[in-house]
């Protein structure tokens, strides 16, 4: 395997109180790659994609042991502002969740609580974020409409455009497109391949063809522990996992 | 239950691989037999027994891209689908082989009762390296598939003798060329066939493991990795 890594943990385990989530993961997540986490339910994928823009400080009793590296610091370290680890890696969750304002105030959301203020520079990162994710032809006329008057498939590319506004270095994606057509998880499936080219991209995803077309690496995850972590094209063609080669073909799970 | 229904398909199909494998084993059988003994009407059956092999095969594919199209096969699942429509296109040439065998009867003028062993110990082995590679596609025997395997070299050897028997035949007197020539003819595609049954081998370790014998000895051969195949290409 190959390339810069972007992201890596070390012994990372994550406890809930006393159920103890994540189990001893060293995984490293590849610079400009799309990295695919599978595994059945419960088996810590979200806890893990959770932990990589600390989320899980907002889980009560949550509690983490080991190292998530950044660019060659710990995310965990007490000097890290987590407001700044955020806006680095960003996140698009599986239900779309636009804020209850104007298409364009979703997108500039971001860039304001980072403190631009200036109308014009506004604008602009609005284009070009609806523009990279996609959306930009659809709504281009109707920037003041309410997001909600979207489709699924617009709202989530819409978060995608919020995420993308504030120029993350990593984009996580949290099963975006579960509650999508296929059609519009063509699109976002689309979007993630061209969103590679500048950012790295981790993406948890039930759908085992989801992983396989688009990820680069792929991660199983069982039972809170890191089975097997591969290229993508051996996992699917050939796992050395016995535990990875039922869940894939759906023998469990 | 989806699970169940391809497995259960899956298995189905792998039935009609052994059947298709079982009447590929026959028809060798039966177009050495026409062809020692000059039975015209047995080379006649072979040669219209093909049509099943052709037809076999192109139902066996059409299952087989059912099940890939409709349940998306992954890994092992996968590769034994692959090896499937691999292993029917094999076994459809060694019917082609029968068959050409057999219209070598059809052309001959020679009415002769002609006894070769060697001709004979070649098509028992073929029977048998044929019945092993469908076992061991059917057990998963990766052990027994490398066995089928390595034993063309026994039919190639056999192959090297009854062609060498033969022009020594044609040298003692010309009248025996017309024989000789039928013979050799007859035995080549004996050892085509001991080719292929040892490629099916090859595939049956493939769809177990994953890595195929063939690449392992480019491997050795050219001591270079998978992916310098190509520079290979261009030096050679």
């Amino acid at each position: 395997m190959g390339g810069k890594i972007k992201m890596e943990t070390k012994n990372l385990n994550l406890y809930y109180g006393n159920f103890h989530a994540l189990k001893n993961i060293n995984l490293p997540i590849y610079e400009n790659k799309i990295t695919a986490l599978i595994g059945p339910s419960g088996c810590g994928k979200s806890s893990f994609i959770r932990c990589l823009n600390r989320l899980n400080d907002l889980v009560p009793n949550a509690r983490i042991e080991g190292e998530i590296i950044l660019d060659g610091k710990n995310i965990y370290d007490e000097d890290v502002d987590v407001v700044d680890l955020r806006k680095r890696v960003g996140m698009v969750f599986q239900k779309p969740n636009p804020f209850p304002m104007s298409i364009y105030d979703n997108v500039a959301f971001g860039p304001r609580i980072h403190g631009i203020k200036d109308k014009d520079t506004l604008d602009e990162i609005v284009e070009w974020a609806l523009k990279k994710a996609a959306l930009w032809d659809e709504v281009k006329d109707d920037l003041k409409k309410s997001a909600f008057e979207l489709s699924g498939g617009q709202q989530q590319r819409l978060c995608i455009a919020r995420t993308i506004a504030v120029k993350p270095e990593v984009i996580l994606f949290d099963e975006p497109t579960s509650a999508l057509d296929p059609i519009s998880t063509q699109k976002i499936e689309d979007l993630m391949i061209e969103l590679k080219e500048d950012y790295t991209v981790v993406v948890v995803t039930h759908n085992m063809q989801q992983a396989s077309r688009v990820s680069d690496y792929t991660a199983f995850f069982l039972l809170g522990e890191l089975i097997e972590f591969d290229k993508t094209e051996k996992i699917f063609l050939n796992p050395s996992r016995k535990e990875t080669e039922d869940y894939i073909s759906g023998r469990f799970g | 239950m989806t699970k169940e229904a391809f497995y259960s398909k899956l298995k189905m199909v792998e039935d009609d691989v052994i059947e298709m494998g079982n009447i590929c084993i026959s028809a060798l059988e039966k177009s050495t037999e026409a062809f020692l003994n000059y039975d015209k009407e047995l080379a006649e059956k072979v040669v219209k027994g093909d049509d099943l092999i052709d037809i076999k095969e192109m139902e066996i594919e059409d299952k087989c891209i059912k099940l890939i199209a409709l349940y998306q096969p992954v890994a092992t699942d996968l590769r034994t689908i692959l090896t499937i429509i691999k292993i029917i296109s094999k076994l459809e040439k060694i019917g082609d082989c029968a068959s050409k065998i057999a219209k070598i009867t059809l052309r001959s003028n020679l009415n002769i009762k002609r006894e070769n062993e060697i001709i004979t110990t070649m098509t028992e082995r073929l029977g048998e390296m044929l019945k092993d590679a469908l076992q061991a596609f059917k057990n998963r025997d990766e052990n027994l598939a490398r066995d089928v395997y390595a034993r063309d070299k026994k039919i190639d050897k056999l192959y090297e003798q009854l062609y060498r028997e033969m022009i020594s035949y044609i040298v003692e007197d010309p009248r025996n060329i017309t024989m000789a020539t039928e013979t050799i003819f007859m035995a080549k595609y004996l050892e085509r066939s001991g080719d292929i049954i040892a490629s099916i081998g090859d595939r049956v370790v493939y769809m177990i493991t994953g890595e195929r014998i063939k690449e392992e000895e480019f491997e050795q051969k050219y001591k270079v990795e998978k992916i310098k195949y190509i520079k290979l290409e261009r030096e050679y």
